[in-house]
């Protein structure tokens, strides 16, 4: 489904993500791991066709990033870490604007909309403008935009930064359903025993490179993934 | 720490001028000459016309029982200005900045975060107050005797003026603020009453003439008024005039003590203010069938609804679609002697249908709206660069905004002006046609220059709105190629061809021109669009 090879990405002098590799299939949960400047956002970011890369390649579906970005984005939903969506906006407005230009048909866009704006709480608030929405409201919002169309790869910064527990709770019910029909999601995070419990694959970076990746329970063996994270960045540095 | 805030504000504002948010490297030398050489054209110009009236002032009232009136008067101009020219500036950016909470959170008095704004405020006042008040003045010394002790006081009162339209716009903009929140039309509220002082602002400008013939039949009568009621010009005259030491220091107090009122309330309240959730009342959601549009629709759509959810934004980009509009009433109203103004202009009848469709071609150079609207995507840029669409059709969507909000303004502007000429149907094309043409090439050069000089890191949309450098180049570009157009045809076309060939010529041209910045835009404005960073 997605396919990193040799990523490069500089920001002047600085190389943010060194040479990075990963391979994510059809029906996994990738979870992708890094502390604070590691490289997670720049990497998603490059996959999303959000920043352009300097060396490498990415391939959605066998689909080359830098020779088709649209085609690679027809099949992937990002959802940022911070939510800066359209504030001029109301949210159905800002719904339809994403269906248009994912080309989902007004029958299909009603019932998904119908479906996760139920799903997440959000029904009642969908005529609201953004700019009145909290955090936790815009998070929401984009995550139901993601799904619209039916990604068949959904990528996500910290998707559950600012989310409450019963919405986090959906999201993960959301994602395993998603793989279960044989999409995949890769998302960061920080909260390591998500990722414990919710992937199926992980991988750990430091640096913009990679550190280790594999099935979680290889990656975790006998111990925890916050144990093998601390030991693995110590031993780095 | 207030000095610190101001600090931070200028630089900010200086990197907002000279600093490529692309690179993070300060503009090139070429780069600053044009801006310097746009400035200084600005400058001149303003200060030209602002010379002018001064000249017609101190003829009426140089030397008369009254003569402190021409102080007074340009005293007045002077204000009027800073207050137009504040009045939302103070509203988007004391009350509405999108750092003030961040501000807030910091170990700073809201005091502080307030009076640097202020001094901010301070700055872009003194500059319009200059273009008063500085050819005003230099008029005087070179028509009338001066008093030295004049002098002094009238660089004194010049300097804290500002002050008393700061104060005024202030209070007006938090005014503003409050009603329209209260309202449920917030946006056509802010709208309705920026276009009243637009319409103010014209009126003076067009019968500027009729006013000064009133204001010198009946001098004496407005030297009353003015003694009576507007009596911080009036001491600004007396003191100005003759350093009148007891007026000097009374206009100082009408300045400083509304001031330091103001901003003792203002402070004390300040952070309830920025903070305040206005009660936008609840609208629920019901549920209605959905309708789907392609891709390109939906981008235009989106683009018109961002510029028609601002009103700062449509006044500012718009101006010169609401000059069309008084110029094709103002012709249908008035039109025997502006026919003549303009028989005079172009040296017989036959040429004005080309002059007065080149005179709507000069209102449509001031339409902006495309120039700002790459910035404008702000931190929303990572949801069209992530979606799928190509950098083309977003831009090809912002110059189609342009064009769809602009072009029914033409049309009614070239139907009025058409009626008032009694045009026939080949004259009426004309008066269509040419700002057509120059409004869709002025829509795509607007993209094509905010993509050179994009600015992301707006605290409020008014920087990128109008303090952008996308937006003056835009606009005094457009401004320089009718102006190119026009003397082109009186120098030399029109011994070859007519106005009405030429008028067909030139909106063969400016569509091609439009039609070459649109190629662009497909391949280097895509990849440059590609490499932008929100």
């Amino acid at each position: 489904m997605l396919r990193i090879e040799n990523l490069t990405k500089k920001y002047g002098d600085k190389t943010a993500v060194d040479g990075l590799s990963l391979h994510i299939r059809p029906g996994e949960i990738y979870g992708f791991i890094g502390h604070n400047g590691a490289g997670k956002t720049t990497t998603i970011k490059s996959v999303c066709g959000i920043l352009q890369f300097d060396g490498g390649d990415i391939f959605v579906n066998g689909v080359s990033v830098k020779a088709d970005p649209i085609a690679c984005k027809k099949e992937i939903a990002y959802i940022p870490d911070n939510p800066d969506l359209y504030e001029f906006m109301s949210a159905i407005k800002y719904l339809n604007f994403v269906a248009d230009i994912y080309g989902v048909d007004a029958v299909t866009r009603q019932e998904r909309i119908s479906r996760y704006a139920q799903v997440f709480g959000m029904t009642a608030d969908l005529a609201q403008p953004i700019s009145s929405y909290s955090h936790g409201m815009k998070q929401k919002l984009a995550i139901i935009a993601a799904l619209v169309h039916d990604p068949k790869l959904m990528i996500m910064d910290e998707p559950f930064v600012g989310l409450d527990p019963k919405a986090s709770h959906d999201l993960k019910e959301i994602m395993r359903e998603k793989c279960a029909r044989g999409h995949a999601v890769f998302f960061s995070t920080h909260v390591l025993e998500v990722a414990e419990k919710l992937c199926d694959n992980i991988a750990i970076i430091r640096g913009g490179r990679l550190v280790v990746s594999g099935r979680t329970e290889d990656v975790v063996g006998d111990t925890s993934l916050e144990e093998v994270f601390l030991e693995l960045v110590d031993a780095e540095a | 720490m207030v000095l610190t805030l101001f600090k931070l504000r200028m630089r900010e504002f200086v990197s907002n001028m000279f600093v490529s948010k692309k690179s993070g490297k300060a503009m090139g030398k070429s780069s600053k000459i044009a801006f310097a050489v746009l400035m200084v054209f600005l400058l001149v110009m303003f200060a030209g016309m602002m010379a002018g009236l001064s000249v017609s002032l101190c003829f009426a009232f140089g030397g008369t029982d009254y003569a402190w009136l021409y102080f007074a008067l340009v005293a007045a101009m002077a204000f009027m200005l800073c207050f137009i020219g504040s009045i939302f500036a103070a509203m988007n950016y004391l009350y509405k900045a999108k750092d003030n909470e961040l501000l807030l959170a910091m170990p700073i008095k809201p005091g502080a975060i307030l009076l640097s704004r202020m001094l901010v405020l301070l700055v872009e006042n003194y500059g319009f107050a200059f273009i008063v008040l500085i050819p005003a003045g230099i008029v005087w010394c070179v028509m009338q005797p001066v008093a030295f002790g004049g002098v002094v006081c009238y660089i004194i009162a010049t300097l804290v003026l500002p002050l008393l339209a700061l104060t005024l716009s202030c209070v007006f903009g938090w005014l503003i603020m409050l009603v329209s929140s209260k309202l449920k039309s917030t946006k056509a509220v802010t709208l309705l009453f920026a276009v009243a002082l637009f319409g103010a602002y014209m009126w003076f400008c067009s019968s500027w003439v009729t006013f000064l013939e009133k204001l010198i039949m009946n001098g004496e009568a407005v030297a009353a008024v003015f003694e009576k009621y507007l009596f911080p010009f009036y001491h600004f005259g007396k003191a100005s005039l003759s350093g009148d030491f007891l007026s000097l220091v009374l206009f100082l107090l009408c300045a400083a003590v509304p001031f330091a009122a103001v901003y003792f309330v203002l402070k004390t309240n300040y952070a309830q203010i920025i903070t305040a959730n206005r009660g936008e009342k609840k609208r629920k959601y019901r549920a209605k069938a959905m309708r789907s549009a392609g891709v390109r629709t939906a981008l235009v759509k989106k683009e018109i609804g961002r510029y028609l959810s601002s009103p700062m934004y449509m006044l500012n980009a718009s101006a010169g679609v609401m000059l069309m509009v008084i110029m094709g009433a103002a012709l249908l109203i008035n039109r025997g002697e502006l026919l003549m103004v303009f028989e005079v202009l172009t040296g017989g009848t036959d040429f004005v249908p080309a002059a007065v469709s080149a005179a709507l071609c000069f209102c449509v150079s001031m339409v902006v709206v495309s120039a700002p609207s790459v910035s404008v995507e702000g931190k929303n840029l990572w949801l069209l660069k992530s979606m799928p669409v190509s950098g083309f059709d977003v831009l090809d969507a912002k110059a189609l905004c342009h064009c769809v909000v602009t072009l029914p303004f033409a049309v009614v502007s070239a139907i009025l002006c058409a009626i008032a000429l009694r045009a026939n149907i080949w004259q009426s094309l004309q008066l269509f046609t040419l700002p057509a043409a120059t409004i869709i090439f002025c829509g795509y050069l607007g993209v094509a220059v905010n993509l050179k000089f994009p600015k992301f890191d707006w605290v409020s949309e008014v920087h990128c709105v109008k303090q952008s450098a996308s937006v003056a180049i835009t606009m005094f570009g457009m401004m320089a190629v009718v102006i190119v157009l026009v003397v082109l045809y009186a120098a030399v076309l029109r011994f070859a061809v007519s106005a009405d060939m030429c008028v067909l010529i030139y909106t063969v041209i400016l569509l091609g021109l439009g039609f070459l910045l649109r190629r662009w835009l497909k391949k280097g404005g895509s990849r440059i669009f590609e490499s932008l960073q929100g």
